[in-house]
């Protein structure tokens, strides 16, 4: 342990991975519904500096980009243009809570417990380099050439389910109207 | 702007118009440095008021109320007291003992000077009327008349920015537009200097002489 | 490896020059709008009216910081500073002079003046830039009344939109710049990195046109417009500046603050603005690049390259300006439109093109 603490990489660590649990339980206890999304901002952005610490630099700041920039931005949106609550929503308040967090607990256990035993006595190496885009294209394009482009079909899919979502509904008469003009 | 322009119109027109505002950088500048350079008023503005004086010093308010009554702010507060015997203000019975404008309140439409029926009040080019607490912005007859020389008060004496020069022109010409201007009146100089003391010398079409009558 | 206290140096130069530029460049703007508009600027605070940054800044200081009733306390407070900080973290990425060799604990080592000389620069850039628009939007909603709400939705869809297209032109400029060759051995998604592979001409060989410089304007010059019209859009400057002028919404997402907060969001847009100009200058321009400097080097080349990329850059910003002072403004729609349906489709076009360009000249023909 006390060469664990040693090396400063795992304290930035450590302060991560508090910061990603305190503001994953305020995602999900928040009362306020902004509240919980820029929790959730905290999440991803913490996670994004563990990826920094992995010295994944592309998959980091690609993770802020989409993430946090783009996918939060839209939730927040979603929230402000149905809603903007201020202040506290009863209706967040679920009676199961208790329950939640029991299950909450013991699935963590589970996952920490398996993570613990499968992989607790390996060593990280020193984490040297960044890793370049090229290597990663190198990968994603070489190794891992079919499941990025079953990726890209699912991709494919949500945009014409978001096209089919966001088409105006035309009623009967209308669609008539269009068949005859 | 039909929807369907072309890029190159489009870009084109975009282009003329990005060109017109470069030009104005190689053209004179329109703004005045105020202070230090003064644009002329135009010769009718309406700026503040003074009461006005005759040629021999006595003046020309007389206390009738007139301007109070026909002020639609209801900004101006006259009163009226007899002339002392052996020492007359104003020639007639009576003078304008208190006269006191609010210039908070005035909208300055000049409708005091039209309904004064001696000139007394006029509207000068003054506009630096600025003061720090609303006690101030009344304006005190002390202020409003002018000097025995003609020139008007100035109320902060170390800021008073305008040109004297610009007061020398006159305003007086509401005086023939109103109603009480006496037809025998007509083509004679009763101008009132801006600010001051006695009439302007008679203009083109005017003659200097006075009419016959028992109240001219 | 860079010593700390350098990093800590490189980031400190950064700062200083942002917001000694930032200062600047609200003079800059008031007097050359004002100049397009027949009109004399500030000429009072100082000479020609430089100080009146400062005279506003010690305004907006001693101003009282109102905060409504009705508002959200932390976001509302949070706001203004996540404007300000994603603005400084893009600068970092931007070189500003001409790298330089010194010696550092006894070996050569070549300083470049991006302070945050990393492989992925660009990409960080568009992170950054996307972390910008939390401010407007939370900055609406915290404010808790109905204008600054509608102006902050529509400022942050408006940047969001346009983020698509800048961040496309950005990678038509990066698969072009792969072709050139490398000259350190970081990617060609480090902003140091295009800037370096740009410096150079076109034709060496002849005569006539060996003036031309290798900039990315010339073979990417769609991406050049595409990226202009795009960082119009994120910096909320006219024509795109609906959310935010008085005119139509008060002030937009940032109406309910005042003092010191308000100085944080207006300092935010000019940084903004002269950071993203810093970019486009970087991608596209050259960055520190000019003529003379092969002849000399050592610090003067430096300062020399640094005079280079301010000159551009003020070229860039005066070209801000001059758009601000003759277009009229975009309505909403138009806006939403102008960026999805006609930008957006112009930068993938370019950008398959640029593809194919480049497989070209990567790969040979592929009929061969």
């Amino acid at each position: 342990m006390a060469d664990w603490i040693s090396l400063p990489v795992n304290w930035v660590f450590l302060v991560l991975a508090l910061v990603i649990a305190f503001a994953g339980v305020k995602v999900v206890t928040s009362r306020n519904l902004i509240h919980a999304a820029l929790s959730l901002v905290g999440v991803l952005a913490s996670t994004a500096a563990l990826f920094l610490l992995l010295s994944a630099e592309f998959v980091a700041w690609v993770l802020v980009l989409v993430y946090v920039g783009a996918v939060l931005v839209l939730f927040l949106f979603g929230i402000m243009i149905t809603r903007a609550p201020m202040g506290r929503e009863v209706s967040l308040d679920n009676e199961r809570r208790g329950l939640a967090a029991i299950t909450a607990l013991a699935t963590f256990a589970l996952l920490a417990g398996t993570s613990w035993v499968a992989f607790g006595d390996v060593e990280i190496e020193g984490v040297g380099d960044p890793i370049t885009t090229g290597d990663l294209a190198d990968s994603l394009l070489g190794r891992y050439l079919i499941p990025f482009e079953i990726v890209s079909f699912v991709l494919l899919a949500a945009l014409i389910g978001g096209i089919a979502l966001a088409r105006k509904d035309r009623s009967p008469a209308e669609e008539a109207e269009r068949t005859d003009a | 702007m039909s929807e369907q322009q072309d890029l190159f119109t489009a870009v084109a027109n975009m282009w003329k118009g990005f060109r017109v505002t470069f030009r104005q950088m190689r053209k004179p500048r329109v703004t005045t440095q105020y202070p230090k350079e003064f644009r002329e008023k135009p010769q009718r503005f309406h700026g503040r008021h003074v009461l006005n004086r005759y040629d021999d010093g006595m003046e020309k308010c007389i206390g009738c109320e007139l301007c109070a009554g026909v002020c639609p702010a209801k900004c101006i507060y006259v009163r009226g007291a007899d002339n002392p015997i052996d020492d007359p203000v104003s020639p007639g019975e009576r003078y304008g003992y208190v006269y006191e404008i609010n210039m908070l309140r005035c909208i300055f439409c000049a409708l005091c000077v039209e309904a004064c029926p001696t000139e007394a009040i006029t509207m000068t080019h003054l506009f630096e009327m600025s003061t720090t607490n609303r006690q101030d912005a009344i304006y005190t007859k002390d202020e409003l008349l002018v000097q025995p020389d003609g020139t008007p008060n100035h109320m902060f004496d170390e800021d008073h920015l305008a040109d004297f020069g610009e007061l020398a022109a006159a305003d007086g010409w509401m005086r023939a537009t109103s109603p009480q201007g006496r037809a025998d009146f007509s083509g004679v100089p009763g101008w009132t200097p801006s600010a001051g003391v006695g009439l302007r010398p008679a203009e083109q079409g005017q003659s200097g002489t006075e009419p016959e009558g028992e109240d001219a | 490896m860079m010593p700390i206290w350098l990093a800590l140096a490189k980031v400190l130069l950064a700062f200083v020059v942002g917001l000694g530029v930032v200062v600047l460049l609200v003079w800059f703007e008031r007097k050359i709008v004002s100049d397009l508009q027949n009109r004399i600027g500030p000429n009072r605070a100082g000479p020609f009216g430089i100080l009146q940054t400062v005279a506003d800044g010690l305004k907006l200081f001693f101003k009282e910081q109102i905060t409504p009733s009705r508002v959200e306390r932390f976001v509302f407070e949070l706001a203004p500073f996540l404007a300000v900080v994603p603005a400084l973290m893009l600068f970092l990425v931007v070189p500003i002079a001409r790298p330089i060799e010194i010696t550092l604990d006894g070996a050569p080592y070549l300083l470049s003046f991006a302070a945050l000389d990393i492989n992925v620069g660009l990409l960080f850039a568009l992170a950054m830039s996307s972390i910008a628009v939390y401010a407007i939007v939370l900055a609406g909603w915290s404010s808790g009344s109905k204008y600054p709400l509608i102006g902050g939705v529509r400022g942050s869809a408006q940047a969001i939109s346009y983020e698509a297209a800048m961040g496309l032109s950005m990678v038509a400029v990066v698969m072009w710049v792969t072709t050139l060759p490398g000259v350190t051995d970081m990617g060609a998604m480090s902003v140091n990195e295009i800037v370096l592979r740009q410096q150079g001409t076109f034709f060496p060989d002849l005569l006539a046109l060996s003036w031309i410089p290798q900039w990315n304007l010339i073979p990417q010059f769609p991406a050049f417009v595409i990226f202009m019209i795009a960082i119009f859009a994120e910096t909320n400057r006219a024509p795109f500046d609906l959310v935010e002028a008085e005119q139509e919404i008060v002030a937009g997402f940032n109406t309910e603050y005042s003092g010191m907060r308000f100085a944080m969001f207006f300092l935010a847009e000019y940084l903004n603005m002269f950071t993203m100009s810093a970019l486009a200058v970087s991608l596209f321009l050259g960055g520190w690049g000019g003529p003379f400097l092969d002849t000399i080097d050592g610090w003067a080349a430096t300062a020399l390259s640094f005079g280079y990329f301010l000159f551009k850059t003020g070229l860039v910003l005066f070209l801000f300006v001059w758009v601000r002072a003759t277009l009229p403004r975009f309505r909403y729609d138009q806006l939403m439109q102008l960026g999805w349906k006609r930008l957006i489709p112009t930068a993938l076009l370019w950008l398959i093109l640029t593809t194919l360009v480049v497989s070209f000249r990567e790969f040979g023909a592929p009929w061969a």
